[in-house]
């Protein structure tokens, strides 16, 4: 398979995501905006499909926007109708979609001229080193949204059933205290990170 | 390290949540923070990055060029940390006003234990000069990009631009002081040459072919004819640089011009066995000791390609006149190439010619300005100083008018012997 053809089924692929993405985001909306949500989502597929082919960041980043604004439409519409329980499974699959695909914009970017651009010599070893790095990266991010998607629906069932047990945990202060907490160890573990840590030698030249 | 725009981003959208949250009451909302801090927790808790035992290599093929010739530089990356590399950005700086003009100088590149990575890059139309390679900057952030780092490797290697230079063909020089070693200067001294130097009565043991015979017939008696040995000789370029008023003055790039006569000149007296020392005076002072060989023809040309034209620190008189008369022995052959702008030029070759040295110097022609506007006037001015000045050094010295727009061999070739 050539670098052309790897590279289209690379972007189509990235493009059946988008739209799947854009899918459950405007199938959450209501009839009358939907059919201007689908509109607009199809230009963004349209702009994604493109952006990713040619590695063009800035259509990439016009499509994520669109879809971030859309999701957030459907999440604003949801918040007025008060439906957000219903869909919320929906609306969260979305939401790590739109992650997912955001993680997938430097992949595109900064691979694709490895792959077109003209190199002096070993640019099979480029191309298939790249490939490597795009595949391992794609599939533990993979591995890593869904883990998030899951984890995340299983808080709020577990969530749910502690309610059943006990009301008090359905006082909405503490699940926010719980995620102020979290995003405070986020920010502590950064200090430690083992990046801080890292130490090197000087060159060795041949 | 710091938060990426990205990191950031992330924690401004965890934060938007949690405020829409609190505002309508809906814990669902908070909820969507958990996905943005599992992902700051995994990426933080899986990125562990010890670039210790990753070695780089680099190679510059060729390290020296004469303009217009390419150079190639590999990079070899090997991963000697004993773990995976991830996502690391390997970047060869190209030093200013370069650009790689085809292959990458920066590679993202993910590394297995003992793994390695080649690459190269072309770095061409580089004018003349001595350029830097590096230093290799290694950026990595965590797995997902919410923090960056970025190292950079000291090490840097380096290619020299050499100016071009001509053939000349053979130069015809002479000299009051030569060397022990036979060359192609004529000594004054009787000995193994090809040009006739005396005639002398005939001894035993002189070669048969050697007798004059028409002078033996005319005086009766056997004569022999005598050669004058020849030699190699000292010769030392200096390149005068000194002037910024240059590049207004020529209609050329006079820089260009006085090294590409000092470099062909340096090419050619070596190859005819002399021995050759440079001193460079401008922007850039240099000095080469006086040496033979190839060697020292590549030193001479490595130390040409940095010459910059401009204002000199120190005067010429203390940089180079004391220099010579330390270093190089009386009767000694310089050349001088120099616009003869400075006054000082002028009077340095005044003095060094009363010390004894012979002194050839080389000058580029100046078109006749014409015109009365204050421009004009000015390097009219400029023009009469500089005449004044070649008449001082032509009255000392051997003075040769170059003009560039002809080649060096047959400008020199119109000059039967100089010095």
């Amino acid at each position: 398979m050539d670098e052309k053809t790897r590279w289209t089924l690379f972007t189509l692929s990235s493009s059946a995501l988008i739209a799947l993405t854009i899918f459950a985001i405007v199938a959450l909306m209501p009839l009358y905006i939907k059919i201007i949500g689908g509109i607009v989502g199809s230009v963004s597929v349209v702009a994604w499909g493109y952006g990713m082919f040619k590695g063009d960041f800035r259509r990439l980043r016009i499509s994520m926007v669109i879809t971030t604004f859309l999701f957030a439409l459907s999440l604003l519409e949801q918040i007025w109708t008060t439906t957000i329980v219903n869909e919320f499974p929906v609306q969260l699959l979305a939401f790590v979609l739109i992650l997912f695909n955001v993680e997938t914009i430097p992949l595109a970017t900064s691979h694709r001229r490895l792959h077109f651009s003209e190199s002096l010599s070993r640019s099979e070893d480029l191309a298939r080193a790249s490939w490597k790095i795009i595949r391992r990266k794609l599939s533990s991010l993979g591995i890593l949204f869904s883990g998030c998607y899951v984890l995340t629906i299983a808080t709020i069932y577990v969530g749910l059933y502690v309610y059943s047990y006990a009301p008090i945990m359905g006082d909405t202060s503490i699940y926010l205290i719980a995620v102020f907490v979290l995003l405070a160890l986020f920010v502590t573990l950064r200090e430690g990170s083992p990046l801080e840590h890292e130490h090197h030698r000087d060159l060795e030249t041949g | 390290m710091a938060f990426t725009k990205k990191g950031l981003a992330y924690l401004s959208i965890a934060y938007c949540f949690v405020a829409i949250a609190i505002v309508f009451h809906e814990f669902y909302l908070a909820s969507y923070v958990i996905p943005i801090g599992l992902l700051f927790l995994v990426s933080n808790s899986l990125t562990s990055v010890d670039l210790s035992g990753l070695k780089i290599q680099r190679k510059l093929n060729p390290s020296r060029t004469f303009g217009g010739d390419p150079i190639d530089v590999t990079i070899r990356v090997t991963n000697d940390t004993g773990r995976d590399l991830k996502d690391i950005e390997v970047e060869d700086r190209v030093p200013f006003p370069l650009a790689p003009e085809g292959g990458l100088n920066s590679v993202p590149v993910s590394l297995r234990p003992e793994e390695s990575l080649e690459w190269t890059y072309r770095i061409s139309r580089a004018s003349r000069g001595h350029y830097i390679v590096g230093p290799i900057s290694i950026r990595y952030s965590d797995m997902l990009g919410f923090y960056r780092k970025r190292t950079e490797r000291m090490q840097d290697d380096s290619f020299t631009v050499l100016p071009t230079i001509e053939k000349i063909g053979t130069l015809d020089l002479k000299a009051r002081r030569v060397g022990a070693w036979s060359g192609q200067v004529p000594s004054r001294r009787v000995g193994a040459g090809t040009e006739f130097y005396e005639l002398r009565l005939y001894n035993a043991g002189d070669e048969l072919r050697r007798i004059n015979w028409k002078a033996s017939a005319r005086t009766g008696r056997l004569v022999t004819n005598e050669f004058e040995s020849e030699h190699v000789t000292d010769v030392l370029l200096i390149v005068d640089s000194t002037e910024d008023v240059t590049s207004s003055m020529f209609k050329f790039d006079l820089t260009e011009f006085q090294l590409t006569l000092a470099g062909s000149l340096s090419s050619q007296l070596l190859l005819q066995g002399n021995r050759v020392g440079l001193a460079l005076y401008g922007e850039v002072r240099a000095w080469v000791d006086l040496a033979f060989g190839k060697r020292q023809l590549v030193k001479i040309l490595d130390n040409l390609a940095m010459m910059k034209a401009g204002p000199a620190l120190l005067p010429m008189n203390y940089a180079v006149e004391s220099v010579i008369v330390s270093l190089m022995p009386s009767k000694s052959l310089i050349i001088f190439i120099s616009p003869l702008l400075s006054e000082e030029t002028a009077s340095v070759i005044g003095s060094l010619a009363e010390k004894g040295y012979i002194i050839i110097c080389f000058t580029p022609t100046l078109e006749r300005v014409k015109g009365t506007d204050p421009k004009a006037l000015a390097l009219r001015i400029l023009s009469a100083q500089r005449r004044a000045n070649a008449i001082r050094v032509d009255s000392v010295a051997t003075l040769i008018e170059f003009a560039p727009d002809v080649s060096l061999k047959s400008q020199l070739r119109r000059q039967t012997r100089i010095g």
